[in-house]
């Protein structure tokens, strides 16, 4: 009796949220999900709103609901891409272990579009650059791994606890000292 | 060989992309949120900031977390409504607005293309709204009893889960009162050897070697012992048995009351504490009604000793005569 009670009770917290929020849930998923992967929105926001449901069983207190939601939207949504991600390169490094002698994280990486030549002037650049980038101070190191890696200086700030300008500041500097270094071993790097 | 901006990017984070050799290092769901909402700790942050350039994967997605910390933000905040939806519609403009003047003109749209004003529009979609709200509602309905079903069938995996686990547990906990009791009976049986190994030094005492083995032995000592149940004199029935140094044998002399008659007999020896220490094979009655038994030093240390002599009739023992001794080196 009490148990069905609670039931209730929980049935009608989750219903409440959702009602609030279920349309931010669904928008937050889409935002996240990358389109190029085939993931199913429906899925992902099935499997959010199962962890909400046993959030609100296991009686935490969510004294937040939107970040909540925004939260598990976000988690939901990486592990989703992260599992999709998982299957096709174990995929891939299956077909890499059927290959005698290839090492499969460098079989993942070739590109079967290049020819022998281009791939081995391809490694032999990226020798080049990271031995360049170990070079470079530790600041500026870290500050032109995140740019390089794909952020923007102003995430690099926040993530760093930088103001915006120290950290394009350091990037430029960090470029700059690449482009030195990276002239010196015969490559023509052009800073935009 | 010449080498752009975008050329540059593109080739690091081919790179450092997530590879199965390093998928382990990669953050958690749990700790990109912390760290797209800015609430890592110093050392996490070390980890993060350490991570992030050499995993493009993770970088991609913690941006995709970053992207999004505004919007929730915004949905958190109590005037959140407006910024919240304003994001909302982003993705998918209506077009419908309300500046001044919008009303006007979408109302001469709908008079010249439709021969109506915008108040029957207005009807026509609330309409519309109105039955597309009663659909959601029975999708969502239909959603949430779907949900409950896999809720449902989630528990019940859980619940046989934790029964097997139980029962894990509780074979778990049987093994460790065996092993417990293993352990008892290893340390009493090292206990045992041990006190074992300690009893010829102390029989052998001085000599601290076990005696030679020779034909015979001169000069025995003899003791004879009277029960204990015919006390006489002063009540002190402790037979004292003094062994001097170059002897390793003695004898004792059991005499009994009367003459008793049993098929068989018994001669147990116990020690201080009660405990039976050795047993006689088959003893016999002599001639002039009296049992005699040779002890070895090497098996009797000194301490003070009880023998039991028993008659023995129909599988039944009866007590003839009990003796006390004590035997000092």
């Amino acid at each position: 009796m009490a148990e069905s009670s609670r039931i209730e009770e929980i049935e009608a917290r989750f219903n409440s949220i959702i009602e609030e929020y279920g349309k931010f849930l669904r928008q937050a998923i889409i935002q996240v999900c990358p389109k190029d992967l085939g993931l199913q929105f429906n899925d992902i926001e099935q499997e959010a709103r199962v962890r909400l449901w046993r959030a609100l069983q296991n009686e935490r207190e969510i004294q937040d609901p939107a970040s909540y939601l925004y939260k598990i939207a976000v988690t939901t949504t990486l592990d989703a891409i992260r599992r999709v991600k998982t299957r096709r390169e174990d995929q891939l490094l299956s077909v890499g272990e059927q290959d005698e002698g290839v090492d499969p994280r460098q079989a993942t990486m070739i590109d079967p579009a290049q020819t022998p030549e281009q791939a081995a002037r391809r490694q032999q650049l990226l020798r080049k650059v990271k031995a360049a980038l170990a070079r470079l101070p530790e600041n500026r190191r870290r500050a032109l791994g995140l740019y390089l890696a794909g952020m923007t200086t102003q995430e690099i700030a926040e993530l760093l606890g930088w103001t915006e300008p120290k950290a394009r500041n350091l990037v430029y500097r960090g470029l700059k000292d690449l482009r030195a270094q990276l002239k010196a071993e015969g490559i023509d790097y052009e800073i935009d | 060989m010449k080498l752009t901006s975008d050329e540059l990017k593109s080739l690091y984070q081919e790179e450092t992309s997530r590879s199965a050799l390093r998928r382990n290092e990669c953050l958690t769901a749990e700790e990109m949120m912390r760290a797209a909402t800015g609430k890592l700790s110093a050392a996490e942050r070390e980890r993060v900031t350490d991570h992030l350039p050499r995993c493009s994967d993770c970088t991609q997605e913690f941006r995709l977390a970053h992207e999004l910390k505004p919007w929730a933000e915004s949905v958190a905040e109590p005037g959140r409504s407006a910024p919240a939806m304003r994001l909302f519609a982003a993705g998918s403009q209506t077009g419908f607005n309300s500046q001044p003047g919008a009303r006007q003109h979408w109302s001469a749209i709908f008079m010249r293309n439709f021969g109506f004003g915008l108040p029957i529009a207005v009807l026509f979609i609330s309409l519309a709204l109105g039955l597309w709200s009663i659909s959601w509602r029975r999708e969502r309905g239909r959603s949430t009893d779907g949900l409950k079903e896999q809720l449902k069938k989630q528990n019940e995996t859980i619940t046989r889960n934790n029964e097997l686990l139980a029962e894990a547990q509780r074979q778990a906990d049987e093994a460790n009162r065996r092993a417990e009791q293993y352990q008892r009976q290893v340390v009493e049986l090292n206990r045992a050897i041990e006190k074992l190994s300690q009893a010829p030094s102390t029989i052998s005492g001085e000599m601290n070697v076990p005696p030679p083995l020779v034909p015979g032995e001169p000069n025995v000592p003899i003791v004879d012992l009277e029960p204990d149940n015919v006390s006489r004199g002063s009540g002190d029935t402790m037979a004292r048995v003094k062994l001097p140094a170059g002897n390793h044998l003695f004898i004792l002399i059991l005499h009994v009351d009367g003459r008793p008659s049993y098929p068989g007999f018994s001669l147990e020896v116990l020690d201080a504490r009660g405990q039976r220490i050795w047993k006689a094979q088959e003893p016999r009655q002599n001639q002039d009604n009296t049992f005699t038994v040779a002890l070895s030093r090497r098996a009797f240390p000194a301490g003070q000793y009880e023998i039991e002599l028993r008659g023995l009739r129909a599988g039944k023992s009866e007590l003839i005569g009990d003796y006390k001794l004590r035997i000092d080196y």
